[in-house]
This record gives C-alpha cells, structure tokens and sequence, in this order.
C-alpha cells in the first residue's frame, strides 16, 4: 500500500509505502516499510520509489555521467570536483597506457571535463573514467549549475526535452548527473536556454511545466 | 575557455568595475540595505541586532561593577570583544578569538573610546574602586562581507539603547537598584565607514566575494561633527596619498548615511 | 486536583512556551534553523557532509558528528566569559549522542558534519531547545536521516509535575528532566534528570516529556513543509 501521491512534499522518517518496491535514492527501508531519509518529493517510476531533495546533494553513483574540474594533478591521477561532498580520481593510466606521454600537456589544472563514475568503492572513493565514446574535455561553451530537482526533471523524467532543445536551436547540451549543464551553440539561442532553465529551477515540481517548457521550446 | 556562469569568477568582477557596475548591481558609493533591531536580546543590558545585506551581527552590552584600572582610577570601563562564529562561514572555526576578529574588537573599540561615545568619568561610583565595566561583545552570525562597520553599527546602537542600573548607598554600603535604570552618558556618536580598494577602484560596503579579490582597504571613523576618531588601512596592496583623500570623501558622504540610520533608533 | 494547577508565568501543567521556528536562515551554512521560545533565543548552523583530508579524524565507516553548543556571554544575567567550560562541554557531547541514532552516519564515509549550536539569549531549556534546532538544521541540510528528533523538558514544580520548566521554575523546582525521542519509533535519545522524584512522578513525567516531544514534532514538520511550499498535508499540487 502506498502512504504518499507522487510528487507529494515528505520529511525524514515519512511513512512512504509497505509495498515491495525498489528502493530509489531518498529511501530507506526497517521492519518491511519504506521510509523517507530527507526532505524532498516522492518520486514513483515503474516499482522504484525515491526521493528528490530540493537542493544540490549530488551522491556519485556507477554509471553516472558527470563534468567535473580538475583542481590538481599528482605523479598518478588528477583530483576532480565534482560538484559534490567527496572528490572525484581520474587516474592517468586511463589516457594512454604505454606512452610515457607528460600528461599535463593533455589535461591541466581548471580543465572542465565530461567524464562518467567507474566506481565508488566502500568508502566513497570516487573513480572516474574519460575512455569511452563522447568523453573528453570541453573547450567551449558554456556550464550552468543547476539543483537536482532540474537534474530530475531534465535527465530522467522527460529526457526528451534535451533531445528537443537541440533540435529546435542547433545547440548542443549536455545535462550531467552532478547537476551541471553544458550548452553551446549560437549566443542568443544559449541565453534562450538559459532563461528556460532558469523558470524549470525555480518551480521543478509545478504542475503543467512539460507542456510550459515544450511550448517554450518551440517558440524559440 | 568554458566558465561555470553560476560561478562568480573574479574574470566576471573586474569586467564588471570597470564598466561601473557590480556583481549586485549597486553603485561604487552605495550601502546594501541596513536594518537594525535593538533590545533584541532582553538579558543584556543593552543589544541590537544588524544585518547589512547577507551580514548579520549582534552586539550585546553587559554591565557589572567592578575596579578601575589603575592609570585611570576615575573612569569607567569599556571592553570589546569579538567572535566570528563557526555558523557564519566556512571559514572561520571554533576557538580563541583569531587575529581578524581582534582586530575588528580593537578598531571599533577605538571608534568607541576616541569619539568618545561615553563619557566615562560619569561611569565612576567611587573613585578608587568601583566603576561601571561595560562588556560589549560582538557577535557575527552571517558572514557576507563587511564586517567592520556591522560591527561597529551593531556596538554603538547597542550602548546607545543601553539602560544601566542604578547605584545607591545604603549605611555606606553600595547597592544596586534594578529596578531604576539610566541610560549611558553619551556624548558622540562615531561610526566606521570603510573603502576597499579594488582592481584601482574605490567601492564601499564590499560583499565577500569582492573582499577576496580587494587589494587593501580602509576603515575610517567619522564622529557626528564629520571630524575623525579612527583610522585603519588593512590588505596587502599600498595606497596612494591621492587614494587615502579620495576615500575620505567618499567615506565622510557615507557616514553622515549612517548617522541618519542611528538617529532612527528609538531610544 | 491537577487542572487546576496555575503556575508562576499563568500556564497550565501541560502547555509549553509559545514557540516560534525557522529554517534556512543563514547565507553560508548547508543547513540552519532559528527557535525562540519564550525568550530563549538559539540558532543552530550544519556544515556538511564534508571530505575530511587528515587520516586522524576521518573514520572510514562514516562521518564523524562534530557538535557544539556554545551561549553567549550577553545571554545569561551574569555575563559568561567567552569560550567552552565544563557545563557546555557536556551538552555538546549530550546533544551530539541524542542526535546521532537518527542520522545515517555511515552513508558518508571520511567526512565530517559539522553542528554549531549558538544560544543568543538563555531562559531554561536551552539543551532541548538545542536537539530541536539541529534536528531541524541536518533536515534543512538534506542529510539523510531516520526521523526528526523531538526534545522536551518536563519537571517537579511545587509537588506538580509540569512540562517546559521556565528559568525560575528551574532554579526552584524539586526536579528537572531533559528527555529527548525519536517520535516515530517512540525510543528515548536523551534522558536526563536532576533532583528527586518518586518513580510514579516518573513514568508520569516521561508521559507528559513524550506528549511535549509530540507536539514539537508537529512544530518542525510544519516549519519545514512552510519552508518548501507545501501545505499542511505536504500535498504540492499547484
């Protein structure tokens, strides 16, 4: 049974359901029920039930594509924020393996990367990968921070709208997991973009706000 | 190059000023919004809590009776003290008072005690050995950027709505009369007006931000009649003479803001 | 025979000061939330969860809970001299264990949470006060947590068991006693008492203690669910 509607405000300790579902972020389960841990909107997706925090805490998970910064670099890896509590590790053995290249000539301090999680071990150590299709460095563009509420609304719950921002202005964008967004394209279109993505993080979780930003969109 | 827009960079400051404009779109000469609550604190004697835009202060004044130092056996005393409190910023940590907090105790303790804001020979109950001691402590729970003249704001409008207890003999024996109160003897107002220079600018009320990036800055007391009663330059960088007179001016505008801010409190 | 027990501030046995609550209420902090109550005055500030870099502090089962309660020198009749003594080194260990139960500690492994607890202004029951305000400031944080912790003070005044001691009922009842829960569980976090009491005046001062702890419970859902838009039932439908 469930004790909460979709996209109903809950505290820690909420009673969410007693149902078997999948427990999404936000959620922990004692003596068979499924509670909230923090303040944020319940979120149900096909037997997955969550919760949103209203603010940035982004937690890494495997799998997640994120950008991140290089704050500094050592003998065997570079130190990346995240955007999040712990920092991210690239390790330089992911660009080449053999060639005794001086990495700091590819990747330096204050670079901005795409990059997903390869792992977060038991402790939180955060290991990030740039050797797959798409990653690397940006070198233009501009990034927007944005709350996880976005985060949700853009990636996950109506991803085609990214699809749809592209294709209407000819820009690309990006929505990485740690709450930051890469747009690049023509100026005035980017600031467009900007503006919409400024009405989506002030009301996340208004009713109605698809059809808002998609019309919004095709008006550009 | 591909910036963090959120981010406020000091690339995105500096083109800002120079261009005449700031990361909050106030003018070079322009204070953030101040509001003051006095008698906040209803066990203090005195207290008053400030907020220059995301800067919150509060001041409270305690008043016990105590012995005279002796190089000045007539007079009352006043100490200030200051604590940046950890909820303020990031930055600042539990413990002793540290070198920045001391030296906003000392510079508007010396705000204070030139003007002088108190006429301490009227703080004396006998000459020798019992005076009134005024503690003012100086508490910073939000942390956004200057700090001096919050502090100084929060410390004179808490001693200007201060109400001391009354002293009485009785069979030659000193006691306190709670129940009647008096204001402190107050003879100037004095407040801290300070100028940071930045990227060969002269701005007032810096925000944190602007404060990391200043180059030096000056804190200038102004006592009502518009003479001074304090000075400090702070920051790394030097200051022309030019520099100095120009924020002089500046300052002297400022402060006859910040008068008409005081005079407001009811007291 | 209880009814109609008045005491000294006109209240009855069972009612608490007038209680107002805020969240959010600092620039810097991740977390923060201000109480009066009366004319207690406290403000509570939550940093964190943040990477700890010195291998002495950091535990690599969870974060270290660094809490501290400190009062002002202007918010008591005497001034305190600044900086921590015996009494205030105790509550902020008290404080710390009461609050630990309800967070998921070990979801951030080699970091630190960091709760200052600053009393403006003093007038009995500071330490609950305190457990309510950081409850509400790791809620305010987003920090995972089990259940928001209720606190509550309940004591002897005048052969009366009476909940929420004034200062002066403090000072001059037979008995005092701290109690805080975890209201969804009903486990006690927190119990201390100071004075004398039979053990039926006991149990019935636990009762009144959870009855008070509650109501309190009521007050913080409601800050925090006002703080984010929601209406009472938190149903955000617009």
């Amino acid at each position: 049974m469930m004790f909460v509607d979709n996209k109903q405000i809950v505290l820690p300790g909420h009673l969410l359901s007693d149902s078997n579902l999948k427990l999404g972020r936000g959620t922990f389960k004692e003596d068979g029920k499924i509670y909230s841990n923090m303040t944020g909107i319940v979120y149900l997706e096909s037997e997955t039930i969550s919760v949103i925090p209203f603010k940035y805490t982004y937690k890494p998970s495997y799998g997640d594509l994120i950008i991140g910064r290089v704050t500094s670099s050592s003998y065997s890896s570079w130190t990346i924020n995240i955007n999040s509590t712990y920092q991210g590790y690239l390790s330089t053995s992911e660009l080449y393996d053999k060639n005794e290249q001086n990495m700091n000539q590819i990747i330096n301090v204050k670079d901005i990367l795409l990059l997903r999680v390869a792992q977060v071990d038991e402790i939180n150590r955060v290991k990030l990968t740039i050797r797959s299709h798409g990653l690397g460095k940006f070198n233009q563009g501009v990034i927007v921070r944005v709350k996880q509420p976005t985060v949700h609304f853009l990636s996950e719950e109506n991803a085609f709208l990214t699809n749809m921002i592209q294709e209407y202005t000819c820009t690309d964008m990006i929505v990485a997991k740690n709450g930051l967004i890469w747009i690049n394209g023509m100026k005035e279109n980017v600031e467009k973009i900007l503006k919409i993505i400024d009405e989506i993080e002030k009301q996340p979780f208004k009713h109605n706000l698809i059809k808002i930003v998609q019309s919004k969109i095709m008006n550009l | 190059m591909v910036n963090i827009i959120s981010e406020v960079s000091k690339e995105k400051i500096f083109d800002l000023l120079n261009h005449e404009q700031r990361i909050d779109d106030r003018s070079f000469t322009e204070y953030r919004d101040i509001r003051i609550e006095t008698d906040y604190i209803g066990k203090a004697e005195g207290s008053s809590m400030i907020s220059i835009g995301g800067t919150t202060v509060v001041a409270g004044v305690k008043a016990q009776v105590g012995t005279p130092f002796s190089n000045s056996p007539d007079k009352g005393i006043i100490i200030t003290n200051t604590e940046l409190l950890a909820i303020a910023s990031r930055q600042f940590e539990y413990g002793p008072p540290n070198k920045f907090a001391v030296e906003i105790s000392r510079v508007v303790d010396r705000a204070i005690r030139e003007a002088p804001l108190i006429d301490l020979e009227k703080l004396c109950i006998i000459e020798d050995s019992k005076v009134w001691k005024l503690h003012i402590d100086i508490y910073i729970l939000d942390f956004d950027g200057n700090l001096m003249d919050a502090a100084c704001l929060a410390a004179v409008s808490a001693l200007l709505t201060t109400k001391i207890p009354s002293v009485k003999f009785v069979n030659d024996e000193l006691s306190i009369d709670n129940e009647h109160l008096t204001r402190l003897p107050i003879k100037n107002k004095s407040v801290l007006c300070t100028i940071v220079k930045i990227n060969d600018q002269l701005i007032v009320d810096p925000v944190y931000v602007e404060e990391t990036l200043m180059d030096a800055s000056i804190s200038i007391g102004f006592r009502e009649d518009g003479t001074l009663c304090a000075m400090q330059k702070c920051g790394l960088d030097l200051m022309s003479v030019k520099e100095v007179m120009q924020s002089m001016n500046i300052a002297f505008n400022k402060s006859q803001e910040l008068f008409s801010i005081l005079d407001d409190i009811k007291q | 025979m209880k009814e109609q027990f008045i005491r000294k501030d006109g209240r009855a046995f069972n009612s608490l000061r007038t209680i107002k609550m805020e969240v959010g209420v600092l620039n810097n902090a991740d977390g923060s939330a201000y109480i009066e109550c009366g004319n207690n005055k406290i403000l509570v500030g939550v940093y964190g969860p943040k990477e700890l870099y010195s291998k002495k502090h950091a535990k690599p089962d969870g974060a270290v809970l660094r809490c501290k309660y400190n009062m002002a020198p202007f918010s008591v009749t005497e001034r305190k001299r600044p900086g921590p003594d015996r009494r205030s080194t105790e509550i902020s260990k008290l404080i710390s264990e009461a609050i630990t139960p309800s967070i998921f500690l070990e979801k951030y492994p080699r970091s630190s949470i960091d709760i200052s607890i600053e009393v403006l202004e003093a007038e009995g029951g500071t330490r609950c006060l305190g457990i309510v305000g950081a409850s509400l400031a790791l809620a305010d944080a987003e920090i995972p947590m089990k259940d928001l912790i209720s606190a509550c003070a309940v004591g002897k005044v005048d052969n009366h068991i009476v909940v929420d001691l004034s200062e002066e009922e403090d000072q001059t009842g037979q008995a005092d006693m701290p109690v805080a829960i975890m209201p969804r569980t009903g486990d006690i976090t927190f119990l201390q008492m100071d004075g004398n009491l039979s053990v039926p005046e006991f149990e019935e001062a636990l009762q009144l203690a959870f009855d008070g702890c509650y109501y309190i419970n009521q007050l913080q859902q409601q800050t925090l669910l006002k703080k984010y838009g929601g209406e009472k039932d938190g149903k955000y439908y617009l």
